[in-house]
């Protein structure tokens, strides 16, 4: 099953440990330097997409500044989820990259390098 | 700081996803606002209300929204520039180099174009067939503000001009009310369709009425021709005035039922831009319909300020499409987008 790319960063950061919800968008954004731009909105959408789907669950709640806060963990669910997108993904990066690579130097037999001098 | 807008914004998102997560979301946002400029809190608003209907309706729908909200802005911008210029350069008697009634006659064949263009392209005629609408009904606007200074030649009943001036009014009404239909076919159709007919009946309604309700011109001439015209009541109706003056016609009239056609239109109008069009805003239709007959009624008695006032709902329709556009190319410009309903998704139909 293939996720969205904010359910991916979500259980990436929740595989470190337990993150409430800004910690997990401060660290998407951390992560991902700044390239993938979650809104508020989006994240909690996906946060509950994936509890009610077991990926995630509650860890624990608690208050600061008089404010509530719910941390998520990952579930077991949710570890092999992430791990068989992971697997999904790298499988589809080395077929493009071969593909890439037969098509800048397998077909035409020149390096890159070279056609920038020619 | 969770002030009363967002508190308001956050009722777009379904009441149990509210009182799960509204706090946190909005302690989350006003975390995000810090340090920021007011025009990207005012777009962080704008997303959370997004948000919230893709949560609502599903992502789909806001896909729809924001497809046929791009069409409908980028026109209504173009129509606006077009008409304020045909406007500033044309005498009473012509629009731009072009005699009224061949104007009309150049809205016809766009408005079958679009018609062509439905049925050739589904799903791109549903958005062509949204602006055509509002390309006709601003037309129709234009030219029945027209119609109040021109002469009697362009005025007189059963003249082509008059033809054409309600008949492309209620194509692009037929055009609105089948614009949601190759939007997926769902639900939705069957609700369209059901407003297409109870706009039909009120139509109807309107269209037999009109000889006993309308009241009728009438020119005074001397030697030189035209002087002015007034208007008397029409006490029994005709072939004549129940044919020719159809619905749209007394855009610039004063009847005891005023303008109901042109301000269901202008409803269904809104309705589809901000594409209400949907089996959970039949509610919303029924208001927006019974508000604009209210409003009908309510500005048609304040005589003279009437012809301005018509133009308020076609700016707001104007004004929020602008912004949604704004909003959306910025968004694009912004780069990477994830969770979009249109952009940065790794798989479609991801979770």
């Amino acid at each position: 099953m293939s996720i969205s790319t904010t359910a991916f960063w979500t259980l990436s950061v929740l595989a470190s440990g337990p993150h409430h919800g800004y910690g997990i968008l401060k660290s998407i954004s951390e992560l991902s330097e700044e390239t993938v731009d979650v809104r508020v909105g989006a994240l909690y959408r996906t946060i509950d997409r994936l509890e009610s789907d077991g990926l995630i669950e509650v860890d624990h709640r608690e208050t600061v500044d008089g404010r509530e806060r719910t941390y998520y963990r990952l579930t077991p669910k949710g570890h092999s989820e992430l791990e068989s997108n992971l697997n999904e993904m790298q499988m589809m990066t080395a077929v493009a990259e071969t593909r890439l690579r037969k098509t800048s130097f397998g077909e035409f037999g020149i390096r890159p390098t070279t056609m920038g001098i020619l | 700081m969770k002030t009363r807008r967002r508190r308001a914004l956050l009722r777009v998102y379904s009441p149990s996803f509210r009182s799960r997560y509204g706090d946190e979301m909005l302690d989350a946002l006003d975390a995000e606002d810090f340090g920021q400029s007011r025009t990207q809190r005012f777009a962080n608003d704008i997303d959370f209300a997004r948000n919230g209907v893709a949560q609502r309706f599903g992502s789909d729908v806001v896909a729809d929204i924001e497809g046929g909200m791009r069409w409908v802005g980028l026109v209504a911008l173009a129509t606006c520039v077009m008409w304020s210029t045909v406007s500033l350069i044309s005498s009473n008697q012509l629009v731009g180099p072009f005699p009224i009634n061949l104007r009309m006659g150049v809205l016809w064949i766009i408005v079958l174009a679009a018609s062509i263009g439905r049925l050739l392209l589904p799903r791109c005629g549903a958005h062509v067939a949204w602006f055509i609408g509002l390309f006709a009904v601003v037309g129709s606007t234009y030219l029945g503000y027209q119609q109040r200074e021109a002469l009697p030649s362009d005025l007189y009943l059963g003249t082509p001009a008059y033809l054409l001036r309600w008949q492309t009014a209620a194509i692009a009404l037929l055009l609105l009310l089948g614009a949601a239909a190759p939007i997926g076919l769902r639900r939705s159709s069957i609700v369209s369709t059901s407003l297409g007919i109870l706009g039909g009946i009120g139509l109807a309604i309107r269209f037999s009425t009109i000889g006993a309700f309308s009241l009728a011109p009438r020119f005074s001439y001397d030697a030189d021709g035209y002087v002015s015209y007034s208007y008397t009541a029409i006490r029994v109706p005709t072939f004549a005035n129940l044919v020719t003056r159809g619905t749209f016609v007394d855009l610039a009239r004063v009847d005891l039922l005023p303008n109901i056609g042109w301000w269901w239109l202008i409803g269904l109008i809104c309705l589809a831009s901000i594409g209400l069009l949907r089996p959970t805003a039949a509610v919303s239709a029924v208001v927006t319909a019974t508000v604009s007959l209210g409003a009908a009624v309510f500005f048609n008695g304040m005589s003279g300020v009437q012809a301005s006032l018509r133009y308020v709902i076609p700016t707001i329709v104007i004004v929020e499409s602008t912004v949604i556009l704004v909003t959306y190319w910025r968004r694009q410009q912004g780069g990477h987008e994830a969770d979009s309903a249109s952009a940065g998704r790794m798989n479609a139909n991801a979770h």
